[in-house]
């Protein structure tokens, strides 16, 4: 049942099972151990996505890396100088994660919930590394937690993430309404949901924070269990949101679920690739450097873009 | 095929059990948790008939199983053949009717000599029985020697009385009724309404081995009752006579108020009052307007609007005008200016009860002044000579009482009647010091029993000048404190005489000076005329001794050798039983009693009797508490042969049942082994 995505593994890239790390409680940990590692693996851009612009000279002293040396400036004024960098920190990096009943689910392993949290984790972590303002919201039917993003809230995200409240039944629509009206200065904003609705209406609750000119990154998280339906018993499922129950023979219905769920992916791919959202499917299963990548893909793509 | 417990019958639905836990049980047991059933609800006939049960040899086995130990623990069991003859043998059968005034509520009687007859009906043809009607005391109806029908004619015939329900005699009588019974099964049927207040735990019935009791209820399930219990009649002496305020008490057993309903007082069959009150849950009590006494007995009676058990809503009372005792005062022939006059005086001013009072003197008393009188004061005087003497002496021997008042004009002569509690000495004079005081005086006796508590008056306060010595042969009630006696009492007959050894003037003594004189001189009055306070009325169930009516108006006490009628209030005549030295009346009807003297004329003794109040509260015991407490324990030593047969049979026949049950635990544990071999349906 377990599948890899080989189209995303990475030579040298270190990959972290997420059952392993779900044996490390602190999530700041947890985020260092995937982020180092992940980078440590990526060696075509140990640098990537760093943005280093020129701030001064000053002048050369015994120890400085000659690498450094401005030699154009030497050759004007006979004196050694070396030129030192300012990080780039204009961008704001928003972690939206759905804590629904639903999210709660896992045939085996971890949780979607919990592959949710060190996602948002790893994100937070990474993006704090590089500077960025990071900020984190919880929602089910409403919004639970908000962390507005700042330089320095990577611990309030990260304490937010470890405390996620019991779950209650979701809905997207008013909580990214919410989201929409809270975020007024643009940046990057993950949304990190299982969409269990209508493609059309998840699709209409992202769009706005779309409108209003932000990075949009949609990783939707299914346990495999729900993506493959490996049932063989007759029984009685119970939705982990209302409490109903449904008597069903999995093995009549297996096929016909697998179609309803690659249906409703592919739709909302569709959707949001035209409302240029950028959308991807996780696996609960699947290493979480794989999210990263992707993340950094995205936003490398979107920085082009800008 | 019958059963000893049918009810458990009801156990047979267990036979579902199998079938719903096929249908829910089973699909309880695998739920699989899921985050959202949105796709699945959009496929259609995802469900597949899991209901249809797939296994019916497994389920034919469970609801087997389950109906063999439902039909044993029914205890079934085979009336036939052998079984059936040995089952039966003769009875003797005693049927308990209750008569109680309670039975008389609403449908009980009914009910009751319905169940009666057909008990009666359902006796075999080698059955005996018997059918005692009981409440205060145990009637045998019929016995069946006389036939069936007679059985059945005395219970048509009888009907609910006035009496008290006493569970205790009932049985004993019926306990009694088989002891000498060569049945194999005897067996007492009470029927009644059971109420609480008739059974009494401490009498401890235990009926012989080897006989039932079987208890029939007629009880209803909620009752609701009101009843009258007491008729207070306060008197009060006016202008015109005797005035009564009459207040009747009304108990309402019901938890809830009842409406209002209507109450009326009678007195001798006239209306005085009518009313209407509202009765809250508790005692309630209705003051009517007073009325004024005719004569110096009336009959009063309360009826309230007659609720489901009419009995105890009428209430009888006879009242009773306070009365005066006739007493006879002889003095000398010559006595002193003011010899009676304390002692008149202190006799006019009494009410409850008072006194008629006649002067004579001794030597012009006559024979039927003497007998006219309760009490006679022989005043420091001679006792009368001649035809008067004797006639004191057979005054005095019938009943009447003779107060002796000594001075120095008493004197009793050898020929004089036997009546002196003593020999009469000389005078004694005291009054050289200051006097003597009364130095003992049993409070003990009637006469002195009301200075027993603290100040309530001080005999000794009064001064002794002088008194007459004597040497008593009777009781001495009182001492001087100069050890002399004072006061001595004698029986004569049924006559008390009592001797005060000084005068009650004011020269030999200052006695009729103190407080204490009146009521002293009243008390004294009331012994010797053995005044009773009359009892408004009595209960069903106590005795009436006719010697204990007041000994005033026409209404005479009767002689002592029974010479008198007594009339029930049903009309009938009631036959006196004879006592000690008295013949007494039982009371068992509700309602007035008149006694009337045999030999002379005049107005009969009234007496007013009423239910039991226990009658009224128709809390009911549970009848399974008192059939085991006056049941033999089972198996005890020496009971009866036939009933040990019984029992033996009994055993018999209700084997069956372990049969049942071992056969429906074996399917059980083949289902068990039968079941874990069946594959899981996928």
């Amino acid at each position: 049942m377990e599948r890899r995505d080989t189209r995303v593994s990475m030579r040298g890239a270190q990959f972290v099972d997420p059952s392993a790390l779900a044996r490390i409680r602190n999530l700041e940990l947890l985020a260092r151990t995937v982020v180092d590692g992940f980078i440590n693996g990526l060696h075509r851009a140990p640098h990537l996505g760093f943005s280093l612009d020129f701030a001064e000279h000053r002048g050369y002293e015994p120890g400085d890396d000659l690498r450094r040396v401005d030699w154009r400036v030497f050759a004007r004024t006979d004196r050694y100088y070396v030129k030192q960098f300012e990080a780039d920190s204009n961008a704001n990096l928003v972690v939206a994660l759905d804590v629904s009943s639903s999210m709660r689910y896992a045939s085996r392993g971890i949780t979607k919930l919990d592959y949710g949290r060190f996602l948002a984790a790893s994100l937070l972590y990474f993006s704090h590394r590089q500077r960025d303002r990071v900020g984190l919201v919880t929602f089910d039917t409403e919004i639970r937690e908000y962390v507005p993003p700042s330089a320095r809230h990577l611990e309030f995200g990260l304490y937010a993430l470890d405390r996620v409240a019991d779950g209650r039944p979701g809905a997207l629509a008013p909580p990214m309404l919410r989201l929409t009206e809270r975020l007024v200065r643009r940046g990057i904003i993950v949304v990190i949901s299982d969409f269990y609705d209508a493609p059309e209406a998840i699709a209409n609750a992202v769009r706005p924070l779309r409108y209003r000119g932000h990075d949009v990154i949609v990783c939707h998280v299914l346990d495999p269990a729900e993506l493959d339906f490996p049932f063989t018993e007759a029984s009685s499922f119970e939705d982990l949101e209302t409490g109903d129950r449904m008597p069903i023979v999995p093995a009549s219905v297996r096929e016909q679920y697998q179609a309803l769920v690659r249906q409703h992916t592919e739709a909302l791919g569709r959707l949001f690739t035209d409302s240029r959202i950028d959308y991807a499917l996780f696996n609960t299963a699947v290493p979480l450097d794989h999210a990263l990548f992707h993340y950094l893909s995205a936003r490398e793509r979107l920085s082009r873009a800008r | 095929m019958s059963f000893l417990a049918p009810a458990l019958l009801a156990a047979l639905l267990a036979i579902a059990i199998p079938i719903v836990v096929h249908l829910v049980q089973r699909e309880r047991r695998t739920v699989v948790a899921f985050p959202s059933l949105m796709f699945l609800r959009r496929i259609p006939n995802q469900s597949v008939k899991r209901r249809a049960i797939r296994h019916w040899p497994l389920l034919a086995l469970r609801i087997l199983a389950l109906a063999l130990i439902a039909l044993a623990f029914a205890r079934p069991f085979l009336p036939t053949g052998a079984l059936s003859a040995a089952a039966g043998g003769a009875r003797q059968v005693v049927v308990l009717l209750d008569t109680s005034a309670s039975m008389g509520y609403a449908g009980h009687w009914a009910r009751a000599q319905e169940e009666a007859r057909r008990r009666i009906r359902s006796l075999g043809a080698g059955d005996g029985a018997a059918v005692a009607f009981f409440a205060t005391d145990v009637e045998i109806g019929a016995r069946s020697e006389a036939g069936p029908a007679a059985l059945i004619g005395a219970i048509d015939r009888a009907r609910p009385g006035s009496g008290i329900t006493r569970y205790g005699p009932a049985l004993r009588a019926a306990a009694g009724l088989l002891e000498s019974a060569a049945a194999s099964r005897r067996e007492i049927v009470l029927i009644s309404d059971f109420q609480k207040s008739g059974w009494d735990a401490a009498q401890d019935v235990k009926l012989p081995a080897g006989v039932t009791l079987t208890t029939v209820s007629v009880a209803e399930p909620s009752t609701s009752n009101a009843a009258l219990v007491g008729l207070t009649l306060a008197q009060q002496a006016g202008p015109k006579g005797v005035i009564v305020s009459a207040t009747a008490r009304i108990v309402n057993h019901a938890a809830q108020p009842a409406a209002d309903r209507a109450i009326t007082l009678d007195v001798d069959g006239h209306r005085v009052d009518a009313r209407r009150v509202a009765l809250a849950p508790g005692a309630t009590t209705v003051a009517f307007a007073p009325f004024a006494l005719g004569g110096r007995v009336a009959r009063v009676t309360a009826r309230l609007a007659p609720d489901a058990l009419p009995a105890d809503d009428v209430f009888h009372a006879v009242v009773t005008a306070g009365g005066h005792v006739p007493v006879l005062i002889i003095e000398s022939a010559n006595p002193s200016p003011d010899a009676s006059l304390y002692l008149m005086r202190s006799l006019d001013v009494a009410a409850a009860p008072g006194f008629a009072t006649r002067l004579a003197r001794t030597d012009r008393v006559t024979p039927e002044d003497l007998a006219a009188a309760a009490v006679i004061v022989l005043n420091d005087a001679r006792p009368p000579s001649g035809a008067a003497g004797r006639a004191l002496a057979s005054a005095v021997n019938a009943g009447a009482g003779l107060l002796v008042v000594l001075g120095e004009r008493s004197a009793w002569a050898g020929d004089d009647p036997d009546l002196l509690p003593g020999r009469l000495g000389a005078p004694v004079d005291r009054s050289g010091t200051s006097g003597g005081t009364l130095g003992y005086v049993d409070l003990s006796h009637p006469a002195f029993e009301i200075f027993s508590s603290p100040r309530s008056g001080d005999l000794t306060a009064a001064r002794i000048f002088r008194y007459r010595a004597i040497t008593a042969s009777g009781k001495v009630l009182a001492r001087f404190d100069d050890g002399a006696v004072a006061v001595a009492e004698r029986k004569v007959g049924r006559g008390t005489v009592i001797v005060w050894t000084s005068t009650f003037d004011s020269y030999w003594n200052d006695l009729p000076l103190k407080p204490v004189f009146v009521p002293l001189v009243h008390q004294v009055m009331q012994h010797l005329g053995r005044y009773v306070e009359p009892r408004p009325w009595y209960t069903v169930g106590d005795t009436y001794d006719p010697a204990d009516a007041p000994p005033v108006g026409p209404a005479r006490r009767p002689a002592a050798d029974g010479a008198f009628t007594v009339l029930a209030p049903s009309g009938r005549t009631v036959e006196p039983v004879p006592g000690a030295g008295t013949h007494i009346v039982p009371l068992s009807e509700a309602g007035f009693y008149e006694i009337r003297p045999a030999a002379a004329g005049g107005d009969p003794i009234v007496v007013a009797v009423n239910g039991a109040a226990g009658e009224s509260d128709l809390s009911p015991i549970d009848p399974a508490e008192l059939a085991a407490s006056v049941s033999a324990a089972a198996g005890a030593p020496g009971a009866g042969t036939g009933h040990e047969i019984t029992v033996e049979e009994g055993e018999r026949r209700q084997s069956l049942w372990w049969y049942l049950l071992v056969t429906g635990l074996l399917l059980l544990v083949i289902e068990a082994a039968v079941a874990s071999r069946l594959p899981r349906i996928a």
